[in-house]
């Protein structure tokens, strides 16, 4: 008995007598019925959509890869897991399994990186809003404090007073690289001279003890040159610490900003083949740190903080077809049930977007809509896909990086995480129930 | 004051121990006592001693050869020759004292003259002291015609009706064999006694002093017996037992003690026989023209020669000359069987794989490709990732991972030649006529060259001259040369020129991946063919807690020994915990990538001891790999079986203990432990924990089989 043929439902195509554009690819549809052998239709029925996962072997083989570059390139690289990334807890627990310091940037992430085991000491903390409590904690248990600002450095003065203990600090330094928006919110300018002033000033603080000089030029850089411009002026400024004061500091800390897969809005160019490669970020930076001689002989250690390039293209949004409609100008639209509200990260990237079943050969241009009651739950303006009925599956590529931590509960109850490891499904994160959302409440 | 009074005290018993070699406290003391079974021989003995230890002590000579015996030891042969030659009265005392400043003056002067070449003086300043001695009897009319084999009747102690001669007589020897009795016999003749009392208790002493010792003496007098016998030697009208010692020394010096046991060195023991034959019957007709004897010539001389002759060899090989005189041959052979495994990298320069990151020797020794014939000692390293060594489908260079990948110098050095203009090969292709590519030749020292090859053309950032250091940059990894796709060529080699012959070196501190996460240590090997190898990067928290500073005390304590202080020591270039409380002493080293005890000696009931055991030795590595020593097996008690050990202990070992670092990501303590095995049976294991904060080491749990675990607090 042969299979039921999958109704498609009737679709008009204007045919256009023109010359073909050179610039238009042609449409593929890609189909991923399985991650890492684990069937998605199956997954879908047992934990039903929308559903995150992620692939445990996709994100060792990234940090991997990573390692790689680097520690075949330079003899001293420990990376450190950016929390905000994406701070579930298993999550994190891979990335520390395959020695990953972790970089936090408040109180909550601080206290899950404990929670997962990191070695206080290979905690930094980052960011611009540290507590005095925070820091309490932080210098107890000797973990790394960047400073990013004035205000903070006197407070962290008064809490290593108050405990009447030493603190291992760096200096968060911003600089013009030639990127713009300037990132300059964060830390100290290099150029104005504050960075070296606030530097001098830890040096001369008992309590303080530098260990490193930080910088973060951005994010989502499409150009490994610019680490190459940012490397130079972090290590003129190490070379000067270690001539002017005989001082060497124990690491650079370099920061993130590596360019995932995703492709940006407005791009023409598929965001896969634009991307430079880890190897391209990695020779960048440690060309400039292998011809650089420092007076003391030492060659400073070198930390990374990459998130979005370790961990975008290990995690995946399955969702299901809800409804499909022809609005008023002819555009078809096919209602999902994800949003915005999980697929933040949606307003910047053009996500890829793969039917998980079997389809027609007919492809129709699409908008991608949300389940939000909300005029701007779009996923895709236009995106090329066969025809779907409701119910069928789709599987939103390269959704790993923020969304999990900036996925909102809002209208609808956030879902379940899992995470594929050994062939087997684990979930990492329950789907969040009326208790839960309500349990706040008074 | 007191110092040296106990100086004094130790350097007498010492000195009697040294006699037969040994530095052991008891054994010296048992010497001692046994020389008093004739009164007389004991009291000018101890004279003789006392004197000479309490001259060089005023005189301000080296503290350590007095403390140690090694200037007494012959004054208590003199002192006991003389007891044996006269009868107690002033005369003696004053001859006593002329001879102890004599034998003095020879013992520093020989000292002198061989401690150059390494060698002992064994027991020449006594011989030549002895013959001066008789030459100047002869001359003076009271001691004309003395024949000093002839006088050995002095008399012995005696409670009630036992007497050493009465003992010595008694039937109950009869029942014994002719060459046994003549090894007691020859035995005690060290004392100038030949009665079968002395000499069986000085063999029932020996023998519990050390079982190599014992067995190689006997040995080597039985076989020299029966050559003796067979060959007729007698026609020489030579009583063997005058010179059958010569033998037993010979042994003992060279079988235990000088060299390290082994089955070639008891063989040499043998081979050296009729050496000592010869020695013996042309001295005696030589010295036979000024009525000398020739007594303990032929040890003494061959012996040395021996010695000098082990000392000129080009290469190190079995027999194994001692680094030092340890306690006891059983210390000599068990030291040596642990440490020639575990230090074995002091033999090399400390060269490291000259890149970065992990690579994986895609060709090694003897290679199937290119590393054959004079070319075989050499490795071939390339990147792999994810089971790949290429991306995509490695038609490019830089679909290689390896390519363009920065190449290190091994280890510092000048940089002789050097290659940077061939140009890379397709995939594929390889350049038959510029077979070495582009490549940097290193001289690390004389005849020791390092060369890297194929590197990337133009990339070589080097200058013929430049003195680089470890770690710096040489080039870039390439395809340049007789390479087909992109990869590390490295060897070494005795000459400076490019396609020179290849040599063995092995390579210092690599780890190999044994899994995805798990590492072995090496630190000393030669990487196989597809392993994965990465240098050693060091853990600074690690070594910071390792780091103990000459002159500081460390207080430890612990429920089972209370109290006990440490004080970090050094002496002579080496480094050592002494303990306040015990005067035990552990030795160890402190390098860049580890620390490790070398050696224990003193009272094993103590912290100290079970520090030396728990921390033997400790990687310096953010992770903890498995590592696995063997311990000497002298940490053992005495046991039937590890007597019986001792004896096989030159041609084989049936016991072992061994030292384990269990694998462990944990940064604030280690896990260690200590397996006795018999016949590669686990018998017993004792497990320890050391627990550290921040960068010091706060407390050792030890777990031992069958009882509570306790703990050693250190502060």
């Amino acid at each position: 008995m042969s299979e039921k043929r999958k109704y498609e439902r009737p679709l008009l195509k204007t045919i256009e007598p023109s010359m073909p554009s050179k610039t238009g690819s042609m449409t593929s549809v890609s189909q991923i019925s399985e991650i890492d052998g684990m069937s998605l239709e199956l997954l879908a029925a047992k934990e039903g959509t929308p559903l995150f996962v992620f692939s445990e072997q996709q994100i060792r083989t990234n940090i991997r890869n990573a390692k790689r570059a680097f520690s075949t390139r330079y003899p001293s690289v420990n990376f450190a897991w950016s929390y905000k990334t994406n701070y579930i807890s298993s999550i994190c627990k891979v990335f520390h399994e395959e020695g990953s310091w972790a970089e936090v940037v408040s109180g909550l992430e601080y206290q899950k990186a404990l929670n997962n085991g990191c070695d206080p000491k290979k905690i930094i903390f980052n960011g611009p809003s540290k507590t005095v409590e925070d820091l309490r904690q932080a210098v107890m248990n000797d973990s790394l404090i960047h400073i990013d600002n004035t205000h903070e450095l006197c407070r962290l003065l008064s809490v290593t007073e108050e405990l009447n203990q030493q603190a291992r600090v760096a200096v968060r330094i911003n600089m013009n690289v030639g990127t713009y928006p300037q990132w300059d919110r964060f830390g100290f300018n290099l150029e104005d001279g504050s960075a070296w002033h606030t530097i001098t000033q830890v040096m001369h603080e008992k309590r303080l003890t530098l260990t490193g000089i930080h910088c973060h030029i951005g994010t989502f850089i499409l150009s490994a040159d610019i680490y190459k411009k940012a490397t130079m002026k972090m290590v003129a400024l190490a070379c000067r610490l270690e001539s002017e004061f005989s001082f060497s500091l124990q690491y650079i800390d370099l920061g993130g900003g590596f360019a995932s897969k995703n492709t940006l809005k407005g791009s023409y160019v598929n965001g896969a083949e634009l991307t430079p490669s880890m190897d391209d970020y990695a020779e960048a930076i440690t060309s400039v740190l292998l011809k650089t001689q420092f007076p003391s002989g030492q060659r400073p250690m070198l930390i990374l903080e990459t998130g979005r390039a370790l961990i975008d293209d290990a995690g995946y949004l399955l969702t299901s077809v809800l409804n499909h409609k022809r609005l008023a100008n002819g555009v078809s639209n096919t209602v999902v049930d994800a949003g915005v509200n999980l697929l933040f990260t949606s307003f910047w990237y053009n996500h890829k977007v793969s039917v998980v079943q079997t389809s027609g050969s007919f492809v129709e241009e699409t908008r991608l809509t949300g389940p939000l009651c909300m005029n701007i739950d779009v996923i895709r303006e236009r995106v090329a896909l066969p025809i779907l009925n409701p119910g069928d599956l789709l599987l939103i590529h390269h959704v790993g990086a923020y969304n999990v931590t900036q996925w909102m509960q809002f209208i609808e109850y956030r879902p379940s995480v899992v995470m594929i490891a050994d062939g087997k499904m684990k979930v990492i994160r329950r789907r969040e129930d009326y208790d839960y959302v309500t349990s706040l409440e008074s | 004051m007191k110092d040296n009074l106990k100086l004094f005290v130790r350097s007498i018993i010492n000195s009697y121990s040294a006699i037969f070699f040994s530095r052991s406290r008891w054994f010296g003391i048992a010497l001692l006592l046994l020389t008093f079974l004739y009164p007389t021989q004991g009291i000018c003995g101890l004279i003789c001693c006392m004197l000479v230890n309490a001259i060089s002590l005023s005189l301000n000579l080296n503290r350590y050869k007095i403390e140690t015996g090694l200037y007494g030891f012959n004054a208590v042969l003199v002192g006991i020759a003389l007891g044996a030659i006269f009868s107690f009265s002033f005369v003696l005392i004053g001859l006593i004292f002329a001879l102890s400043i004599l034998v003095l003056l020879l013992t520093v002067w020989l000292d002198g003259c061989l401690q150059k070449y390494g060698l002992p003086y064994l027991a020449l300043p006594f011989l030549l002291c002895l013959w001066i001695a008789q030459l100047v009897f002869q001359q003076t009319d009271g001691f004309a015609g003395v024949d000093i084999f002839m006088l050995v009747s002095q008399h012995s102690l005696s409670i009630g009706p036992f007497s050493v001669e009465a003992i010595s007589s008694a039937p109950i020897w009869n029942h014994l064999p002719n060459p046994i009795l003549l090894y007691l016999s020859s035995i005690g003749f060290v004392f100038f006694q030949s009665d079968l009392l002395t000499g069986l208790i000085l063999s029932i002493v020996l023998l519990c002093y050390s079982r190599i010792a014992f067995s190689a003496s006997f040995v080597s007098f039985l076989v020299a017996y029966f050559c003796f016998e067979w060959f007729g030697f007698d026609i020489f009208h030579l009583p063997f037992v005058y010179v059958g010692f010569n033998f037993i020394f010979t042994a003992l010096a060279l079988g235990g003690c000088y060299l390290v046991p082994s089955l070639k060195t008891f063989m040499w023991v043998l081979l050296l026989i009729p050496a000592q034959f010869m020695v013996i019957f042309s001295s005696t007709r030589l010295l036979s023209y000024f009525m000398l004897p020739t007594f303990s010539l032929a040890f003494c001389s061959v012996s040395i020669l021996f010695l000098y002759l082990m000392k000129r060899r080009e290469r190190v090989s079995a027999p194994y000359v001692s680094y030092f005189l340890e306690s006891t041959p059983e210390n000599n052979i068990y030291y040596h069987l642990v440490n020639k495994k575990r230090f074995e990298y002091l033999n090399y320069l400390p060269i490291s794989l000259p890149f970065m990151g992990e690579w994986k020797v895609t060709q090694a020794y003897n290679g199937q490709y290119t590393h054959k014939d004079a070319w075989c000692h050499a490795h071939d390293f390339q990147i792999e990732f994810d089971g790949k060594l290429y991306k995509d489908n490695g038609f490019m260079l830089t679909d290689y991972f390896c390519y363009g990948k920065p190449v290190v110098a091994a280890y510092s050095g000048e940089v002789v030649a050097l290659q940077n203009d061939v140009e890379d090969n397709p995939v594929g292709k390889e350049n038959k006529v510029q077979n070495w590519g582009n490549y940097v030749l290193l001289k690390h020292s004389e005849q020791l060259y390092s060369l890297v090859a194929h590197l990337k053309i133009g990339s070589v950032s080097c200058k013929v001259g430049d003195v680089v250091r470890k770690g710096d940059m040489l080039g870039l990894c390439g395809n340049s040369g007789l390479s087909p796709y992109p990869h590390l060529h490295f060897q070494f080699q005795l000459a400076p020129y490019v396609g020179a012959p290849t040599i063995e070196y092995k390579l210092s501190s690599y780890l190999s991946r044994e899994g995805d996460d798990e590492y072995k240590p090496s630190l000393v090997g030669i990487p196989q063919e597809n392993e994965v190898v990465v240098n050693m990067s060091y853990d600074m928290l690690m070594a910071a807690r390792y780091s103990f500073v000459v002159g500081t005390r460390i207080a430890s304590k612990s429920e089972r020994y209370g109290n006990e202080t440490w004080e970090v020591c050094y002496e002579y270039g080496y480094y050592f915990f002494r303990s306040v409380q015990t005067g035990a002493k552990a030795w160890f080293s402190y390098r860049e990538s580890d620390f490790c005890f070398q050696r224990y000696e003193g009272d094993v009931h103590s912290n100290l001891y079970y520090f030396f055991l728990s921390n033997y030795r400790v990687l310096f590595l953010t992770e903890q790999c498995e590592l696995k020593e063997n311990m000497p097996l002298t940490l053992t008690k005495h046991s039937p079986l590890g007597w019986l050990q001792d004896l096989c202990a030159p041609f084989f070992t049936f016991m072992n203990y061994s030292y384990q670092v269990l694998p462990s990501k944990e940064n604030h303590q280690i896990k260690t432990m200590m397996v006795k095995t018999v016949l590669n049976k686990t018998k017993a294991t004792v497990s320890f924990e050391t627990s550290y904060e921040s960068n010091r080491i706060v407390s050792i749990k030890v777990i031992e089989p069958d009882k509570e675990p306790w703990l050693i607090q250190i502060q």
